[in-house]
């Protein structure tokens, strides 16, 4: 794999860019080089936002922008820091079409029954590449190409917060009720963002996430236990 | 504790903004103009942190029910304290009971009101800047009301100072090249760099949009982060330049990269001057 590319951008940031190619290995290279400078430049990064092939380092105040270009041009990561245990999260979905308002078009577009579209994306395990555009929203990889569906022509005003939709040849999940044009197939009852914890997204780039089909029932349970407090998302290591 | 009377246009809380969560993708915030939410507080000796209020275009009326110091800096506009007009000052004691209102922004179009000791509000993700997917606030609304810390911090302030003019950009927005700039073509970039370009109403504390559509191809790029400042070209040849507010990761290509003084210069420019993009000496 070819060395990144280290530039100054912005007054106080340094992007650190590897081929423009989505794949898993690229992400791998930028989660660990982020990674790896936040656990031994703190002094001088501020904070670290990674995305698909690029990161951008921002500075704090008192950092030198030329000796930190430096630091990130002369990178050599130890081998063990490239090990780190990644998650696979089971984010419970329900694909009721009381929810998932878009799965008849989707049936009828793509001639598959809701059966067939509901397995073909639970069975999924899409990796986070990148999260952004809206607080806690994760840019996932790995949709089946059976079940892309180009973006609706219409904006839907406010698409409920939770919702599972297909965008293209994206999965993903709206964080909070907002605007969109993504055709929407289920919903979530978990929250992806809560801005009263320490820690807002219980989720890193380079985890995974797989949607787990549940009733109606059990959205309404977990919905209640995630209200108080009470519900643990789950995981698998993905070794 | 101050009430809103009328809201204006678009009224916040900033503070310097909201780091550490932008790998979330929670924006930085913070004010607008920078340069003049920092004078604001520096007139009143606050901690520059020390939240104030932001109004955009169209200034807020507020009913102070306990005395206070206050400072504002930036846009201008009519000041009215209890109907009389506020000529040439701006840092002024405030009784219990009275109203101050701001009117529509005649220069510029972010003013900021700091108040002595910084207005006390909760803090989410270790800031009080409104974001609405963050604490819920978006912005303003009447009958609001706003705490502070009661006026008894014995600070000499000057009660004499004067308003300070904008710091305007003379047609000129300094701006380095973005991380996409190296795939235009010479003549892209003349046509970036060439055309008069004005600033158009849609704009918002996410980005500013400009009228002028460049006849430049843009090419999706895979989504990377950007920042406060980032010029976008977008499908249609439209340019954003992100702000204070603006997402963290982003899908078009960013040509260029506006410095902070001229970002700063750039919010407070009016939608009828017009004004054109140049290289800075080290980007060139």
């Amino acid at each position: 794999m070819d060395n990144p590319t280290v530039r100054k951008y912005g007054s106080k940031a340094i992007l650190i860019e590897w081929e423009a190619v989505i794949s898993p290995e690229i992400n791998d290279q930028v989660v660990k080089t982020a990674q790896f400078l936040q656990e031994n430049h703190s002094d001088g990064i501020l904070e670290v936002v990674n995305s698909y092939h690029s990161l951008l380092c921002f500075l704090k105040e008192k950092a030198d922008l030329a000796s930190y270009i430096d630091i990130c041009r002369c990178l050599t990561i130890p081998i063990s820091e490239l090990n780190r245990t990644r998650q696979i999260w089971q984010v419970p979905t329900c694909y009721d079409t009381s929810f998932g308002s878009d799965l008849v078009s989707i049936s009828n577009a793509k001639q598959l029954s809701i059966e067939e579209i509901v397995k073909l994306h639970s069975t999924g395990i899409f990796r986070i590449y990148g999260m952004g555009f809206l607080p806690g929203f994760l840019y996932l990889g790995g949709l089946n190409k059976q079940i892309h569906m180009p973006r609706k022509q219409v904006v839907k005003q406010a698409v409920p917060k939770g919702s599972v939709a297909i965008g293209g040849e994206q999965t993903g999940i709206y964080p909070q009720s907002s605007p969109g044009g993504w055709n929407i197939i289920g919903r979530t009852p978990i929250d992806l963002f809560n801005a009263e914890l320490e820690r807002p997204t219980p989720f890193s780039v380079g985890d995974s996430i797989q949607f787990v089909p549940i009733s109606i029932e059990e959205y309404a349970q977990i919905e209640t236990a995630a209200k108080n407090g009470r519900y643990q998302l789950k995981s698998v290591h993905n070794d | 504790m101050i009430e809103v009377i009328r809201s204006g246009l678009f009224t916040t809380i900033q503070d310097l903004g909201r780091f550490g969560f932008r790998s979330t993708g929670v924006p930085v915030s913070g004010p607008m103009d920078q340069t003049s939410a920092a004078f604001a507080n520096e007139l009143l000796q606050n901690d520059p942190n020390d939240p104030l209020i932001e109004m955009a275009y169209v200034g807020a009326t507020f009913l102070f029910n306990k005395s206070a110091t206050i400072a504002f800096a930036g846009a201008i506009c009519e000041v009215k304290l209890n109907n009389e007009i506020v000529r040439d000052r701006s840092v002024l004691k405030i009784e219990a009971g009275s109203v101050i209102s701001f009117g529509a922004m005649k220069e510029g179009n972010f003013l900021y009101l700091a108040i002595l000791g910084g207005f006390k509000t909760d803090k989410l993700l270790g800031s009080a800047c409104y974001y609405e997917a963050v604490n819920g606030m978006a912005r303003m609304s009447k009958g609001m009301r706003l705490s502070f810390q009661a006026d008894h911090q014995q600070r000499e302030i000057n009660l004499n100072r004067k308003v300070i003019g904008l710091n305007r950009n003379n047609g000129i927005i300094e701006v380095e090249k973005g991380p996409e700039f190296h795939l235009l073509s010479e003549e892209d970039a003349q046509v970036l760099t060439q055309t008069q370009f004005t600033i158009s109403p849609q704009s918002n504390r996410m980005g500013i949009l400009l009228n002028e559509l460049v006849e430049i191809e843009s090419k999706e790029i895979i989504s990377s982060p950007v920042q406060a400042g980032t010029v976008q070209l977008t499908k249609g040849g439209q340019l954003i330049v992100l702000m204070r507010d603006a997402q963290t990761v982003g899908g078009y290509p960013r040509v260029l990269q506006l410095t902070e003084k001229s970002i700063n210069q750039l919010v407070q420019t009016r939608f009828n001057m017009d004004f054109r993009f140049e290289l800075a000496r080290e980007s060139a």
